[in-house]
């Protein structure tokens, strides 16, 4: 699976500052993705979770600092050259205007695809695989105005594992999934993820999913005057009743059971 | 799994080649099937065959020459109005295809961001000034672009852009030139008003051969078959588009432009024909779906057809009288829309 010359760093920040409104979400940062892990970002309503991983993403300028994506800087590179590495899943999504399950799934080959090429047998195939994993493979040729909140996500998650890229940013994957999707799509991606020697990092509100997949996490804790704000590092040392308590202004428990910790409110 | 999911990917792949090809020809007949109608229908009776002896008399097959009234008739009446009508109507609903990509909104029309009005202020000038044909259509494009660049202008200023920023400040420029259009009807002569209204209703009977038109309109369908997918993904929201690589800022521009710039060439040459860019891209999308690539060639053809088949209505119906075919597309328009509506399983839209 893994070709003999990886890059190390598949994503990585480089004094990174990025602001919205007046509020520093971080300052000179620095952060590096390498093949094969995944990332959390935890932090509360209106903590930045969303806007970092827009800037992240390219879909948003930073104030300073540069985002590389194997090595080259975002800014550098063409939307179309980005989204063949880079892919997103964005929170919201539009059902204005009438398309079908299988044609917003084939919308993933976009970055792959020359000007005037239409979808060839191929793509059609890693389309309809993509779908048959997230469990709509049945509903092809539905419009997707007629699929639950739940469905949409789905099909959102189908739509980036088309994209094949090699960092994959989630904006809170597992919103509108029940409890089986959210196990079965989050191992099912991260598998895939693995596979490819891709990272992933994605915002999540469930702290036993974090403690479930990720191996590190980022804590976005509000920047205070002497410029200490987030904190990353391993699972392990983050996870702390102390330092969630303080993430989130709320006491929070963690438990030790056979299955691992579990987190509850207190 | 996989060979079903094969057989049914490849069963999707040509059904869509096919859809190409059946809706893209027909339409196409379609418009020919029009084109021979409106040549033939009129008040002096040309007969299939004297239209046949004259298409091979010009094609230089034939060195015999065709009744020379019927000839006349074709040639310099008939002929210069239906191309103009098929120009007319190609870019009308090709404008209002990209408008609503770029406003993201199904109801947008090409006329929505004040482009027909503005036009019309430079028309409506130009009537009460008693010039002439060419004055009018030079002055209706001048207010045209006036509007393009007051509204693009507008809605930049304040350094931040959105298509809901761009909507808002040409729905507003549109109201302020109907106010204007509104004081110059209240003010103009009698024996001008009937020329304005017929501009303001949409009219081919000034029309001549659509020359450059013509011309503007194969580059623009040239154009949009560079911009389909992208405009596909657009159609998911802007932010999404982006992150599958497209371009979005300078997609937006090039639609604003090219949109605004296929409206400002149908108005110049028929007044501001209403309808047609609402209607004609919202049955095609609720009848094929919304991929661009099928969606704006058929979009077009489907325009032209309409505008002339309702331009030649507008010229016979009442005969020697002639209606403003902006009328006409509207009686059309409103009861087949109607009817897709109720026939439509692609949801709401």
């Amino acid at each position: 699976m893994t070709q003999s010359i990886e890059p190390k760093t598949l994503l990585a920040c480089q004094d990174l500052t990025v602001s919205i409104g007046g509020k520093t979400l971080c300052q000179n940062w620095q952060l590096k993705l390498r093949p094969g892990e995944i990332w959390g970002i935890l932090g509360g309503n209106g903590a930045g979770k969303t806007t970092l991983l827009h800037t992240l993403a390219g879909l948003r300028e930073a104030d300073q600092g540069e985002v590389l994506l194997l090595d080259k800087p975002l800014q550098q590179l063409k939307n179309r050259q980005r989204a063949q590495q880079l892919g997103f899943l964005l929170q919201d999504d539009s059902t204005a205007f009438p398309a079908t399950v299988l044609e917003t799934a084939l919308q993933g080959r976009h970055p792959h695809m020359g000007l005037f090429s239409w979808e060839s047998a191929e793509d059609e195939t890693i389309a309809m695989a993509a779908l048959e994993q997230v469990g709509l493979s049945d509903y092809c040729q539905r419009n997707i105005d007629q699929l639950s909140g739940g469905e949409r996500q789905r099909l959102k998650i189908a739509t980036l594992m088309v994209q094949q890229p090699k960092v994959w940013l989630l904006d809170e994957p597992a919103n509108h999934l029940d409890l089986h999707h959210q196990v079965s799509l989050l191992e099912q991606l991260i598998g895939s993820v693995k596979d490819q020697s891709g990272t992933l990092l994605m915002s999540l509100h469930d702290l036993n999913l974090a403690q479930r997949f990720c191996d590190k996490l980022i804590l976005l804790f509000p920047t205070d005057e002497n410029g200490k704000g987030p904190e990353m590092g391993d699972k392990g040392e983050l996870l702390t009743e102390e330092k969630l308590q303080r993430l989130y202004q709320h006491p929070i428990r963690r438990l030790e059971t056979d299955a691992g910790p579990v987190f509850i409110p207190a | 799994m996989t060979t079903q999911s094969l057989e049914t990917s490849r069963s999707y792949s040509q059904q869509q080649k096919l859809k190409v090809f059946l809706l893209l020809g027909g339409l196409a007949l379609a418009c020919i099937a029009s084109l021979v109608l409106a040549l033939l229908t009129g008040s002096i009776k040309v007969t299939v065959g004297e239209l046949w002896q004259l298409i091979q008399f010009q094609l230089g097959l034939s060195d015999q020459p065709a009744n020379t009234l019927s000839a006349t008739v074709v040639t310099e009446l008939r002929l210069p109005r239906a191309l103009s009508a098929l120009v007319v109507g190609a870019e009308l609903a090709l404008a209002g295809c990209l408008m609503q990509v770029l406003l993201r909104n199904p109801l947008a029309d090409p006329y929505v961001l004040g482009v027909s009005g503005g036009a019309a202020v430079g028309a409506l000038l130009s009537i009460m000034a008693g010039l002439g044909s060419f004055w009018v259509s030079g002055s209706a494009f001048v207010g045209a672009l006036t509007n393009l660049l007051l509204v693009f202008g507008l809605s930049h200023a304040s350094g931040v852009w959105s298509p809901s920023r761009l909507l808002l400040t040409g729905v507003v420029t549109a109201a302020g030139w109907g106010a204007i259009i509104s004081f110059m009807l209240s003010i103009g002569e009698d024996n001008q008003l009937r020329g304005m209204l017929f501009w303001l209703m949409g009219d081919l009977s000034r029309a001549s051969l659509p020359g450059w038109h013509g011309l503007f309109l194969l580059m623009s369908l040239a154009l949009s078959a560079l911009l389909a997918r992208p405009l596909n993904m657009m159609l998911r929201g802007e932010l999404q588009a982006k992150a599958l690589g497209v371009a979005v800022y300078p997609l937006q521009i090039t639609l604003y432009l090219l949109a605004s710039v296929l409206t400002a060439s149908a108005v110049t040459q028929a007044g501001s024909v209403g309808f047609l860019g609402l209607v004609v891209p919202h049955i095609l999308r609720l009848s094929i779906g919304s991929d661009h690539r099928l969606l704006l060639p058929a979009t077009a053809l489907a325009g032209a057809c309409l505008l002339l088949l309702a331009d030649t209505l507008a010229r016979t119906l009442i005969a020697p009288q002639q209606l403003p075919v902006g009328v006409i597309t509207a009686f059309i328009g409103v009861p087949v829309f109607l009817w897709v509506l109720q026939k439509s399983n692609r949801g709401t839209v």
